[in-house]
């Protein structure tokens, strides 16, 4: 069979980023996906008939603007609906809320506690600038940081610029930032536990680690990644799948085939170069570069002869942290529930809604999740997309998603079985029902993923959405291993571009488009 | 206000004498000072400013960030706070000066008054509350809490302002040394009157309960009737700022605090307000670096400028010999110059007087983009 320039193995979002920016430089590029529509875990699930619900990600407030801008993505049918803020609804019945403006939030604060809304301003200062300087390294393949300063090894002129720009006390505050807990970095601003839940909140999701775990702080970071356009980028219209959608037509329109239902089964090698791909179907498909968007641990376990790999890598692959700790829940209503917390005309009852009150309580959670059981709370994300989205169920019906914090993979009373989700379904829905007196009276169905049906549907190791968890050890130069930068692996022609590599998950892309980037340097489109 | 607003339908306040304000204004043109819209211009720029330079201008300065800081630790905190010396700040007086961070960057510009033996209060362009708290951090005795809302701020100033406020009948104003202060009644309303230079005016500013801030403002107006007294938006004082040469904090210069990038900020050397430091002092915030050498590491000045032409040139490319040495940060065509005047910062060692400059920016003519290419000269102060 002809070989192609480049494959890619999965077509999720990163790997279609990737295939496009690789098709946009004239490349002959396959994608290869094993299931049946493109996108992973942006596919949309149908609750019950006419009701489309999201599996995975339930807005896509990290994509990079860079990349939609890049691939057109508008003009293949991507259309954003802006998140106008997030709310926390407290038990008293009272709730904080968010805005897209710094201002507002802080009157929103200023009901509770002058201190903390002066302060807020202080740490959104704080973050902005963090922002400036991460937002230099995302967008920047990380060198290896071992190579530094010898041969030609130099940090990329953007990442010394943005160093250099930052000043003396920024770098102290960033080199401290990164070590600190989410708590500990919160404390020095709040004193309001309400307030810090509700900050932290959104930035745990997926995370296999609590507020009071030293590293988190930078979570709080990367949630806001996208906060730069904020009141851009929100809910996808017609639900996340169109993302995955509009990337498949951009590859499409590039001149890149998409095969669907192709499973690769393994990679084949050459003198140390991995040079074509085994279908299950048993056909063989050559190509000048192999890029993987699978995580770290499928790659290398399943695609490769352990055989093959050298004797610290498959170690390092071990014990690479991939753990669940997210389920995924959607909800059909008859109507829209009330949220009394939230006064009326609130517009953030169509943005995020929390409920968890302070960080004790997202720790005591984490604590189940450490023990290998479902908490009694569990933090909840529930969002309504189909407020501001009529597209995604029948009229006068609506949509609820929830993503349920700290679910763990593996239980302690033995596998997760419909029994058990039926449980963490009805206690769900209890939880949200104490802020929605009449939610239990809408319900039309519902579906509910945990981490191993996450990982059966998205093949996602242990059901970790973030294809790795984001501690300092498993990021940024560390990403997915020490010594393995730029997209690149020890086997010739073979790249990684899933959220396992540099910068990590969130529905981002930038993996994607720095593999891509690393691809076309070395098959010599350099300048690409 | 009786139904007070949900937080997210109150991103703007309107200043305790928008309802008087409102009633002046012509153009309904409002801009946005921190958290407050003040007018922008009330009837046509150049009415208003030869109303402030031939008789008197009154202007709304609600946004002020205020700061009341009280207790036993007020006067100890704020000598280390300010470059200048509070130590022995007599009451009802007030004194001009600016606050550094460690490393002897500006955060802003402040004025204190001193009201009470252990009261203070603060003005500022921007909110630095929060760090205000965490630089107090280790007295006790002391509060520190921000009133902006709980209080308007008017000025008026101009030749005329002296006899205005004479014939509004706040007696014993008009008896007020510079930069002195005291309370007064201005018909039934209490509050508190500043003598100072503003924009190159003498004037007064009135620290009035939100209460009684139309009230002052009518009587103001009505006493002003005869003296040629108008109200004043921010572009005609904008115009007055620049020919005397009044810098402002986020405009002319970017506050250490509010700075993302670590390279914006700037000493007070480099904003040319050497005469608010006084190095003579035992100690402030700022001290140590501002007093190693920083007069002689000067990276960018600020300097005015005479600019030809006619228009503003806000946020134009300064060129010398073709090297890019700066930009404008503020500028308007000045009625009494005759010329257009700019604050801008250039790197240091192009501060000289009658230095010629390129000013270079791009703009439309009728929609055809321009690229236009002026000459302007540094001059004095």
């Amino acid at each position: 069979m002809a070989g192609h320039d480049v494959i890619i193995v999965g077509a999720g979002h990163n790997g279609l980023v990737a295939a496009a920016y690789l098709a946009r430089a004239g490349l002959d590029v396959l994608v290869c996906e094993r299931a049946s529509q493109v996108g992973g875990s942006l596919a949309n699930t149908e609750i019950c008939p006419g009701f489309i619900g999201a599996s995975g990600a339930h807005d896509v407030t990290l994509m990079a603007p860079a990349i939609i801008s890049d691939l057109n993505l508008s003009a293949f049918g991507l259309n954003f609906i802006p998140l106008p803020g997030r709310a926390t609804l407290l038990r008293d019945g009272g709730y904080i809320g968010s805005y897209a403006n710094t201002h507002q939030t802080a009157c929103d604060i200023e009901r509770y506690c002058h201190r903390d809304a002066e302060r807020y301003r202080d740490y959104e200062r704080h973050m902005a600038r963090q922002r400036n300087l991460f937002k230099t390294l995302l967008m920047s393949p990380f060198p290896d940081i071992a190579m530094l300063g010898r041969d030609d090894h130099h940090l990329p002129e953007a990442v010394a610029k943005g160093l250099k720009a930052m000043g003396k006390d920024t770098m102290f505050e960033a080199l401290t930032f990164w070590f600190r807990s989410c708590k500990d970095h919160l404390d020095q601003y709040f004193e309001t536990d309400a307030l810090k839940a509700h900050i932290a909140g959104p930035s745990f999701v997926g995370a296999p680690r609590g507020p009071f775990s030293p590293g988190t702080a930078y979570l709080l970071l990367h949630s806001q990644l996208g906060a730069h356009m904020q009141g851009l980028q929100g809910f996808v219209r017609g639900g996340t799948q169109k993302l995955g959608e509009a990337l498949l037509s951009a590859v499409k329109t590039f001149g890149g085939k998409v095969l669907c239902d192709a499973e690769v089964s393994g990679v084949n090698l050459a003198k140390g170069a991995v040079v074509s791909v085994t279908l299950a179907d048993g056909s063989v498909h050559e190509a000048k570069s192999i890029v993987s968007n699978l995580d770290l641990k499928r790659t290398f376990l399943t695609l490769f002869d352990w055989e093959a790999l050298s004797d610290p890598l498959l170690a390092q692959v071990g014990h690479f942290r991939m753990q669940g700790s997210v389920a995924n829940m959607n909800i059909a209503l008859d109507g829209l529930p009330e949220f009394p917390g939230l006064p009326d005309g609130c517009p953030l009852l169509a943005g995020r809604l929390n409920f968890t009150a302070s960080l004790s309580d997202m720790e005591r959670a984490f604590d189940c999740w450490k023990d290998s059981r479902t908490p009694d709370y569990p933090p909840l994300e529930v969002t309504l997309p189909s407020l501001s989205d009529p597209s995604l169920c029948p009229p006068g019906k609506h949509v609820l998603s929830i993503h349920i914090q700290y679910i763990p993979n593996h239980l302690m009373a033995g596998n997760w079985d419909d029994e058990k989700k039926e449980a963490l379904a009805v206690r769900v829905l209890s939880l949200v029902a104490e802020h929605s007196p009449n939610l239990k009276d809408l319900i039309l169905g519902w579906t509910l993923d945990v981490p191993p049906d996450l990982e059966d549907k998205f093949a996602l190791t242990g059901g970790d959405i973030h294809h790795g968890d984001m501690s300092l050890d498993q990021l940024l130069f560390n990403r997915p291993l020490p010594g393995y930068t730029n997209h690149r692996t020890p086997f010739k022609n073979f790249y990684m571009c899933g959220a396992s590599t540099h910068p990590g998950g969130g529905v981002m892309g930038a993996p994607g488009a720095l593999a891509a980037r690393s691809v076309l340097n070395d098959l010599g489109y350099a300048g690409s | 206000m009786s139904n007070s607003p949900h937080p997210w339908q109150e991103a703007v306040r309107p200043s305790p004498f928008h309802g008087a304000a409102a009633s002046h204004s012509l153009t309904n043109e409002w801009l946005r000072r921190g958290a407050y819209t003040v007018a922008d211009v009330y009837s046509t720029v150049e009415q208003e400013y030869d109303a402030l330079r031939a008789g008197a201008g009154l202007v709304d300065h609600s946004p002020l960030n205020k700061v009341r800081i009280s207790g036993k630790n007020a006067r100890p905190f704020l000598n280390r706070l300010l470059t200048g010396n509070a130590d022995d700040l007599p009451l009802r007086q007030s004194l001009s000066s600016l606050f550094c961070n460690d490393a002897g960057h500006v955060i802003g510009l402040a004025r204190l008054l001193r009201v009470h033996v252990e009261e203070y209060h603060l003005y500022t362009e921007e909110n630095h509350t929060s760090w205000l708290w965490d630089t107090a951090k280790g007295y006790n005795d002391i509060q520190i809490d921000n009133f902006t809302h709980d209080t308007g701020v008017l000025g008026i100033f101009g030749r005329q302002a002296a006899d205005i406020l004479l014939a509004a009948g706040a007696d014993g104003a008009e008896e007020l040394e510079p930069s002195h202060h005291d309370a007064f009644m201005l018909r039934q309303a209490r509050l508190r009157i500043l003598k100072t230079m503003l924009m190159g005016e003498p004037g007064y500013y009135l620290y009035v309960d939100p209460k009684d801030a139309l009230l002052v403002w009518e009587t103001l107006m009505k006493a002003g009737e005869a003296h040629g007294l108008a109200p004043v938006g921010r572009r005609a004082q904008d115009i007055c700022r620049i020919e005397a040469g009044e810098l402002r904090a986020g405009t002319d210069f970017i506050g250490a605090l509010e700075a993302v990038h670590g390279n914006r900020p700037r000493s007070p050397f480099e904003c040319g307000l050497d005469a608010l430091v006084d190095l003579e002092k035992d100690h402030f915030v700022g001290l140590r670096a501002l007093s190693h050498g920083a007069h002689n590491q000067k990276r960018t000045s600020i300097v005015c400028l005479r600019v030809e032409g006619t228009e503003a040139v806000t946020g134009a490319r300064i060129l010398s010999n073709g090297q890019l040495i700066g930009v404008v940060t503020s500028s308007a065509w000045s009625p009494s110059l005759g010329h257009v005047a700019a604050l801008a910062t250039v790197a240091a060692g192009n501060a000289r007087p009658g230095e010629v400059v390129q000013i270079e920016f791009f703009t439309t003519n009728e929609l055809e983009p321009e690229t236009r290419k002026l000459e302007a000269i540094i001059v004095e102060k």
